[in-house]
Protein backbone atom coordinates (compact mmCIF):
# COMPACT_ATOMS: atom_id res chain seq x y z
CA UNK A 1 0.00 0.00 0.00
CA UNK A 2 2.75 2.39 1.03
CA UNK A 3 4.82 1.48 -2.04
CA UNK A 4 1.95 2.04 -4.48
CA UNK A 5 1.20 5.39 -2.88
CA UNK A 6 4.82 6.45 -3.32
CA UNK A 7 4.78 5.35 -6.96
CA UNK A 8 1.54 7.23 -7.57
CA UNK A 9 2.94 10.39 -5.99
CA UNK A 10 6.08 10.06 -8.10
CA UNK A 11 4.02 9.76 -11.30
CA UNK A 12 1.94 12.78 -10.41
CA UNK A 13 5.11 14.76 -9.67
CA UNK A 14 6.69 13.79 -12.98
CA UNK A 15 3.75 15.09 -15.04
CA UNK A 16 3.25 18.22 -12.99
CA UNK A 17 4.64 21.49 -14.40
CA UNK A 18 6.48 22.07 -11.12
CA UNK A 19 8.73 19.06 -11.64
CA UNK A 20 10.12 20.52 -14.88
CA UNK A 21 10.60 24.00 -13.47
CA UNK A 22 14.34 23.77 -12.67
CA UNK A 23 15.13 22.40 -16.12
CA UNK A 24 13.24 25.15 -17.90
CA UNK A 25 15.42 27.74 -16.19
CA UNK A 26 18.59 25.79 -16.89
CA UNK A 27 17.65 25.33 -20.55
CA UNK A 28 16.89 29.01 -21.01
CA UNK A 29 20.23 29.90 -19.45
CA UNK A 30 22.04 27.38 -21.64
CA UNK A 31 20.45 28.84 -24.79
CA UNK A 32 22.08 32.20 -23.99
CA UNK A 33 25.61 30.83 -24.37
CA UNK A 34 27.53 31.61 -27.55
CA UNK A 35 28.95 29.08 -29.99
CA UNK A 36 32.41 30.05 -28.76
CA UNK A 37 31.41 29.08 -25.21
CA UNK A 38 30.10 25.68 -26.25
CA UNK A 39 26.38 26.44 -26.43
CA UNK A 40 25.40 22.98 -27.67
CA UNK A 41 27.22 21.30 -24.80
CA UNK A 42 25.58 23.56 -22.22
CA UNK A 43 22.12 22.88 -23.64
CA UNK A 44 22.75 19.15 -23.64
CA UNK A 45 23.95 19.25 -20.01
CA UNK A 46 21.02 21.38 -18.84
CA UNK A 47 18.60 18.48 -18.74
CA UNK A 48 19.21 14.84 -17.78
CA UNK A 49 17.08 13.52 -20.63
CA UNK A 50 18.53 13.51 -24.17
CA UNK A 51 17.19 16.58 -25.99
CA UNK A 52 15.29 17.38 -22.79
CA UNK A 53 15.36 21.12 -23.50
CA UNK A 54 13.07 20.49 -26.50
CA UNK A 55 10.19 20.64 -24.02
CA UNK A 56 10.82 24.28 -23.11
CA UNK A 57 10.46 27.58 -24.87
CA UNK A 58 13.53 29.78 -25.07
CA UNK A 59 11.23 32.78 -25.15
CA UNK A 60 7.73 33.14 -23.67
CA UNK A 61 6.44 34.48 -27.01
CA UNK A 62 7.42 31.40 -28.98
CA UNK A 63 4.72 29.33 -30.69
CA UNK A 64 5.79 26.27 -28.68
CA UNK A 65 7.71 23.04 -29.07
CA UNK A 66 8.85 22.18 -32.60
CA UNK A 67 6.58 19.38 -33.82
CA UNK A 68 7.89 16.38 -35.74
CA UNK A 69 5.85 17.19 -38.82
CA UNK A 70 7.06 20.77 -39.11
CA UNK A 71 9.15 21.83 -42.10
CA UNK A 72 12.39 23.59 -41.19
CA UNK A 73 14.05 26.12 -43.48
CA UNK A 74 17.82 26.60 -43.56
CA UNK A 75 19.04 29.75 -45.28
CA UNK A 76 22.10 29.18 -47.45
CA UNK A 77 24.04 32.31 -48.29
CA UNK A 78 26.69 30.88 -50.51
CA UNK A 79 26.90 28.36 -53.36
CA UNK A 80 29.99 26.90 -51.65
CA UNK A 81 27.71 25.68 -48.90
CA UNK A 82 25.98 23.21 -51.14
CA UNK A 83 27.97 20.27 -52.45
CA UNK A 84 27.58 19.21 -56.09
CA UNK A 85 25.15 16.52 -54.84
CA UNK A 86 22.84 19.31 -53.66
CA UNK A 87 23.43 18.44 -50.00
CA UNK A 88 24.80 20.92 -47.46
CA UNK A 89 28.51 21.39 -46.88
CA UNK A 90 29.93 19.98 -43.61
CA UNK A 91 30.96 23.51 -42.55
CA UNK A 92 27.25 24.22 -42.12
CA UNK A 93 26.28 20.88 -40.64
CA UNK A 94 29.03 20.84 -38.02
CA UNK A 95 27.47 23.84 -36.27
CA UNK A 96 25.30 21.26 -34.47
CA UNK A 97 28.25 20.72 -32.13
CA UNK A 98 28.83 24.42 -31.40
CA UNK A 99 26.22 27.15 -31.49
CA UNK A 100 23.53 25.15 -33.25
CA UNK A 101 22.35 25.09 -36.84
CA UNK A 102 19.94 27.97 -37.12
CA UNK A 103 16.64 27.47 -38.98
CA UNK A 104 13.24 29.10 -39.40
CA UNK A 105 10.12 27.06 -38.79
CA UNK A 106 7.37 26.26 -41.26
CA UNK A 107 4.99 28.96 -40.05
CA UNK A 108 7.57 31.74 -39.98
CA UNK A 109 6.16 34.93 -41.47
CA UNK A 110 7.76 36.48 -44.52
CA UNK A 111 9.03 39.28 -42.29
CA UNK A 112 11.01 36.78 -40.22
CA UNK A 113 12.93 35.68 -43.31
CA UNK A 114 13.57 39.26 -44.34
CA UNK A 115 14.65 40.17 -40.82
CA UNK A 116 17.05 37.22 -40.72
CA UNK A 117 18.74 38.11 -43.99
CA UNK A 118 19.04 41.77 -43.04
CA UNK A 119 20.68 40.76 -39.76
CA UNK A 120 23.11 38.47 -41.57
CA UNK A 121 24.03 41.20 -44.02
CA UNK A 122 24.53 43.71 -41.22
CA UNK A 123 26.71 41.28 -39.26
CA UNK A 124 29.03 40.74 -42.24
CA UNK A 125 29.24 44.40 -43.22
CA UNK A 126 32.74 45.78 -42.89
CA UNK A 127 34.16 42.30 -42.25
CA UNK A 128 35.39 41.69 -45.78
CA UNK A 129 32.42 39.66 -46.88
CA UNK A 130 29.47 40.65 -49.01
CA UNK A 131 26.53 38.48 -48.14
CA UNK A 132 23.81 37.34 -50.50
CA UNK A 133 21.19 34.61 -50.33
CA UNK A 134 21.80 31.54 -52.44
CA UNK A 135 18.60 29.74 -51.46
CA UNK A 136 16.72 27.77 -48.83
CA UNK A 137 17.05 24.10 -47.87
CA UNK A 138 13.84 22.62 -46.45
CA UNK A 139 13.30 19.38 -44.52
CA UNK A 140 11.01 17.86 -41.91
CA UNK A 141 12.01 17.96 -38.24
CA UNK A 142 11.20 14.27 -37.90
CA UNK A 143 13.80 13.29 -40.51
CA UNK A 144 16.66 14.41 -38.29
CA UNK A 145 15.24 13.92 -34.80
CA UNK A 146 15.50 10.16 -34.76
CA UNK A 147 17.14 7.38 -36.71
CA UNK A 148 15.03 4.31 -36.13
CA UNK A 149 14.19 4.40 -32.45
CA UNK A 150 17.38 6.28 -31.49
CA UNK A 151 17.42 10.01 -30.90
CA UNK A 152 19.78 11.71 -33.37
CA UNK A 153 19.39 15.49 -33.40
CA UNK A 154 17.61 17.86 -31.04
CA UNK A 155 15.42 20.58 -32.54
CA UNK A 156 14.96 23.34 -29.99
CA UNK A 157 12.43 26.12 -29.99
CA UNK A 158 14.77 29.11 -29.70
CA UNK A 159 12.39 31.96 -30.50
CA UNK A 160 13.98 35.39 -30.78
CA UNK A 161 12.31 38.77 -30.17
CA UNK A 162 11.45 39.50 -33.82
CA UNK A 163 11.75 35.92 -34.99
CA UNK A 164 9.34 33.83 -32.91
CA UNK A 165 9.66 30.93 -35.35
CA UNK A 166 13.39 30.59 -34.92
CA UNK A 167 14.76 27.14 -33.99
CA UNK A 168 18.17 25.56 -33.50
CA UNK A 169 19.35 22.09 -34.38
CA UNK A 170 21.94 20.77 -31.94
CA UNK A 171 23.55 17.41 -31.42
CA UNK A 172 23.56 15.55 -28.14
CA UNK A 173 27.06 15.33 -26.66
CA UNK A 174 28.98 12.28 -27.83
CA UNK A 175 30.33 9.82 -25.28
CA UNK A 176 33.93 10.57 -24.20
CA UNK A 177 36.30 9.29 -26.89
CA UNK A 178 39.27 7.05 -26.13
CA UNK A 179 41.50 9.16 -28.38
CA UNK A 180 41.44 12.41 -30.34
CA UNK A 181 41.26 10.45 -33.58
CA UNK A 182 38.23 8.48 -32.40
CA UNK A 183 36.54 11.69 -31.24
CA UNK A 184 37.03 13.36 -34.63
CA UNK A 185 35.83 10.20 -36.39
CA UNK A 186 32.62 10.01 -34.36
CA UNK A 187 31.88 13.71 -34.81
CA UNK A 188 32.51 13.79 -38.55
CA UNK A 189 30.65 10.54 -39.18
CA UNK A 190 27.64 12.06 -37.43
CA UNK A 191 27.97 15.23 -39.51
CA UNK A 192 27.94 13.10 -42.67
CA UNK A 193 24.82 11.29 -41.50
CA UNK A 194 23.06 14.59 -40.82
CA UNK A 195 23.95 15.87 -44.29
CA UNK A 196 22.35 12.76 -45.79
CA UNK A 197 19.23 13.02 -43.63
CA UNK A 198 18.69 16.69 -44.50
CA UNK A 199 18.92 15.71 -48.15
CA UNK A 200 18.87 18.08 -51.09
CA UNK A 201 15.48 19.80 -50.96
CA UNK A 202 16.38 23.28 -52.17
CA UNK A 203 14.72 26.35 -53.60
CA UNK A 204 16.75 29.21 -55.01
CA UNK A 205 16.38 32.73 -53.61
CA UNK A 206 14.20 33.56 -56.61
CA UNK A 207 11.88 30.56 -56.20
CA UNK A 208 11.30 30.49 -52.45
CA UNK A 209 7.86 31.80 -51.44
CA UNK A 210 7.20 33.14 -54.91
CA UNK A 211 10.29 35.30 -55.11
CA UNK A 212 10.08 36.85 -51.65
CA UNK A 213 13.86 36.81 -51.31
CA UNK A 214 14.84 37.43 -54.93
CA UNK A 215 16.33 40.85 -54.20
CA UNK A 216 18.91 39.19 -51.92
CA UNK A 217 20.20 36.82 -54.60
CA UNK A 218 23.75 37.24 -55.77
CA UNK A 219 24.00 39.40 -58.91
CA UNK A 220 25.44 37.45 -61.81
CA UNK A 221 28.49 39.72 -61.92
CA UNK A 222 29.34 39.35 -58.22
CA UNK A 223 32.14 36.94 -57.25
CA UNK A 224 31.02 33.67 -55.72
CA UNK A 225 31.96 33.81 -52.06
CA UNK A 226 30.45 33.95 -48.62
CA UNK A 227 28.74 31.67 -46.19
CA UNK A 228 25.65 30.32 -44.56
CA UNK A 229 23.31 30.85 -41.76
CA UNK A 230 19.91 31.70 -40.46
CA UNK A 231 20.44 33.29 -37.13
CA UNK B 1 65.49 62.15 -41.63
CA UNK B 2 63.11 59.46 -42.72
CA UNK B 3 64.38 57.18 -45.44
CA UNK B 4 62.07 54.80 -47.20
CA UNK B 5 63.75 51.80 -48.69
CA UNK B 6 61.65 50.26 -51.41
CA UNK B 7 62.17 46.63 -52.18
CA UNK B 8 62.23 46.55 -55.95
CA UNK B 9 63.30 42.94 -56.23
CA UNK B 10 60.76 40.95 -58.28
CA UNK B 11 58.48 38.83 -56.12
CA UNK B 12 58.09 35.16 -57.00
CA UNK B 13 54.64 34.29 -58.33
CA UNK B 14 52.19 32.85 -55.81
CA UNK B 15 50.71 29.39 -56.21
CA UNK B 16 47.43 31.03 -57.22
CA UNK B 17 49.18 33.07 -59.91
CA UNK B 18 50.76 29.96 -61.32
CA UNK B 19 47.53 27.99 -61.21
CA UNK B 20 45.66 30.82 -62.93
CA UNK B 21 48.29 30.89 -65.62
CA UNK B 22 47.87 27.16 -66.02
CA UNK B 23 44.17 27.67 -66.70
CA UNK B 24 45.39 28.79 -70.11
CA UNK B 25 46.46 25.71 -72.09
CA UNK B 26 50.11 25.10 -71.37
CA UNK B 27 51.02 24.80 -75.05
CA UNK B 28 49.53 28.25 -75.70
CA UNK B 29 51.93 29.94 -73.29
CA UNK B 30 55.35 31.12 -74.38
CA UNK B 31 58.27 29.54 -72.57
CA UNK B 32 59.07 31.29 -69.31
CA UNK B 33 55.66 33.01 -69.17
CA UNK B 34 54.94 31.58 -65.74
CA UNK B 35 58.24 32.59 -64.23
CA UNK B 36 60.76 29.99 -63.25
CA UNK B 37 61.72 27.77 -60.41
CA UNK B 38 60.96 24.48 -58.81
CA UNK B 39 57.42 25.41 -57.81
CA UNK B 40 56.40 26.17 -61.39
CA UNK B 41 57.91 22.93 -62.61
CA UNK B 42 56.12 21.07 -59.84
CA UNK B 43 52.77 22.67 -60.66
CA UNK B 44 53.26 22.05 -64.37
CA UNK B 45 54.01 18.39 -63.61
CA UNK B 46 50.97 18.09 -61.37
CA UNK B 47 48.65 19.87 -63.71
CA UNK B 48 49.84 18.34 -66.95
CA UNK B 49 48.00 15.19 -65.88
CA UNK B 50 44.77 17.01 -66.78
CA UNK B 51 43.79 19.29 -69.63
CA UNK B 52 43.94 22.88 -68.41
CA UNK B 53 41.05 24.15 -70.48
CA UNK B 54 37.84 25.63 -69.04
CA UNK B 55 38.54 24.38 -65.53
CA UNK B 56 35.57 25.87 -63.71
CA UNK B 57 36.36 24.15 -60.41
CA UNK B 58 39.87 25.58 -60.30
CA UNK B 59 38.81 29.07 -61.32
CA UNK B 60 36.02 29.12 -58.69
CA UNK B 61 38.23 27.72 -55.94
CA UNK B 62 40.98 30.26 -56.59
CA UNK B 63 38.44 33.08 -56.74
CA UNK B 64 36.96 31.97 -53.44
CA UNK B 65 40.41 31.77 -51.83
CA UNK B 66 41.12 35.31 -52.93
CA UNK B 67 37.87 36.55 -51.37
CA UNK B 68 38.55 34.68 -48.12
CA UNK B 69 41.77 36.61 -47.71
CA UNK B 70 39.65 39.72 -47.08
CA UNK B 71 37.62 38.19 -44.26
CA UNK B 72 37.92 39.78 -40.83
CA UNK B 73 36.90 38.33 -37.46
CA UNK B 74 33.10 38.37 -37.29
CA UNK B 75 32.66 37.78 -41.05
CA UNK B 76 29.95 35.19 -40.30
CA UNK B 77 28.63 36.57 -37.03
CA UNK B 78 30.21 37.43 -33.70
CA UNK B 79 31.66 33.99 -33.09
CA UNK B 80 33.38 33.59 -36.45
CA UNK B 81 37.13 33.92 -36.88
CA UNK B 82 38.93 35.04 -40.01
CA UNK B 83 41.18 32.50 -41.73
CA UNK B 84 44.88 33.14 -41.19
CA UNK B 85 47.07 33.94 -44.21
CA UNK B 86 49.09 30.83 -43.41
CA UNK B 87 46.08 28.53 -43.49
CA UNK B 88 44.94 30.06 -46.79
CA UNK B 89 48.39 29.47 -48.22
CA UNK B 90 48.13 25.82 -47.19
CA UNK B 91 44.69 25.66 -48.82
CA UNK B 92 46.21 27.11 -51.96
CA UNK B 93 48.82 24.36 -52.12
CA UNK B 94 46.16 21.73 -51.48
CA UNK B 95 44.11 23.18 -54.33
CA UNK B 96 47.03 22.54 -56.66
CA UNK B 97 47.03 18.88 -55.68
CA UNK B 98 43.25 18.47 -55.72
CA UNK B 99 43.28 19.88 -59.26
CA UNK B 100 44.70 16.54 -60.38
CA UNK B 101 41.77 14.58 -58.93
CA UNK B 102 38.83 13.42 -61.00
CA UNK B 103 35.87 15.82 -61.21
CA UNK B 104 33.69 13.57 -59.07
CA UNK B 105 36.14 13.69 -56.17
CA UNK B 106 37.44 17.26 -56.37
CA UNK B 107 36.36 18.88 -53.11
CA UNK B 108 34.49 22.12 -52.51
CA UNK B 109 36.38 24.71 -50.46
CA UNK B 110 34.66 26.67 -47.71
CA UNK B 111 35.75 28.42 -44.51
CA UNK B 112 34.30 27.28 -41.19
CA UNK B 113 33.39 29.44 -38.21
CA UNK B 114 36.83 28.90 -36.66
CA UNK B 115 38.49 30.26 -39.78
CA UNK B 116 39.66 26.84 -40.93
CA UNK B 117 39.71 26.20 -44.68
CA UNK B 118 37.64 23.07 -45.24
CA UNK B 119 37.54 20.85 -48.31
CA UNK B 120 34.48 18.63 -48.72
CA UNK B 121 33.44 16.18 -51.40
CA UNK B 122 30.57 13.71 -51.65
CA UNK B 123 29.34 11.20 -54.17
CA UNK B 124 27.65 7.81 -53.97
CA UNK B 125 30.81 5.96 -52.94
CA UNK B 126 33.03 8.75 -51.68
CA UNK B 127 33.03 11.31 -48.89
CA UNK B 128 35.78 13.66 -47.75
CA UNK B 129 35.79 16.25 -44.96
CA UNK B 130 39.26 17.78 -44.64
CA UNK B 131 40.27 20.76 -42.51
CA UNK B 132 43.44 22.81 -42.53
CA UNK B 133 44.43 23.06 -38.88
CA UNK B 134 46.80 25.99 -38.77
CA UNK B 135 49.62 26.48 -41.20
CA UNK B 136 50.85 22.99 -41.86
CA UNK B 137 48.53 20.42 -40.30
CA UNK B 138 45.65 18.54 -41.90
CA UNK B 139 42.82 16.49 -40.41
CA UNK B 140 40.51 14.46 -42.59
CA UNK B 141 37.68 11.99 -42.39
CA UNK B 142 36.87 10.07 -45.54
CA UNK B 143 34.67 7.19 -46.60
CA UNK B 144 35.42 5.12 -49.69
CA UNK B 145 32.82 2.49 -50.34
CA UNK B 146 32.12 1.15 -46.85
CA UNK B 147 35.59 1.90 -45.46
CA UNK B 148 36.25 4.82 -43.13
CA UNK B 149 39.57 6.70 -43.10
CA UNK B 150 40.51 9.12 -40.34
CA UNK B 151 43.78 11.01 -39.91
CA UNK B 152 44.50 13.88 -37.53
CA UNK B 153 47.32 16.43 -37.32
CA UNK B 154 49.06 15.20 -40.46
CA UNK B 155 52.03 17.44 -41.42
CA UNK B 156 51.77 19.11 -44.85
CA UNK B 157 54.39 21.52 -46.18
CA UNK B 158 52.99 21.90 -49.69
CA UNK B 159 55.68 19.94 -51.47
CA UNK B 160 53.76 16.69 -51.72
CA UNK B 161 50.37 15.40 -50.72
CA UNK B 162 50.37 13.06 -47.70
CA UNK B 163 50.32 9.51 -49.15
CA UNK B 164 47.16 8.47 -47.26
CA UNK B 165 45.35 11.48 -48.71
CA UNK B 166 46.74 10.93 -52.19
CA UNK B 167 45.43 7.36 -52.04
CA UNK B 168 41.89 8.71 -51.82
CA UNK B 169 42.18 10.18 -55.32
CA UNK B 170 40.94 7.02 -56.98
Amino acid sequence: MFRSTVLLCRRIWRISPLSTFPYRGRCRTAFTFSAHDGRAGHVHAACPKICGCEAYKANPKSPGRVKDGEILHLLVSDPQHRLPTGEINPVLAEQIDRGGLSVLRQHAADDEFLETIEELKAASRGKGRERYLHGVMSFKASTIRSVGSTRFMCVYDTALPRKPNHADIMAPSLPPAVSKKEGVRAQRARTKQLIELIGSGFESAGDFREGLLLSYARPRSAPSTGENGAS
Amino acid sequence: MLVLALDTAPQPPSVSDLLRALLVPVEAQPAGELGSGALENQLRAIYSARPAVADTWLAETLGYLQQCGKYRDGWDGDDSLAPSPESLKTAEYLTAFFATWSNSRRPTLAIDMRGQPTFASKSTDFYLHLTVDGQDRLTWYAVTGSQEHIETDVPFDGTSMPPDLANLAS
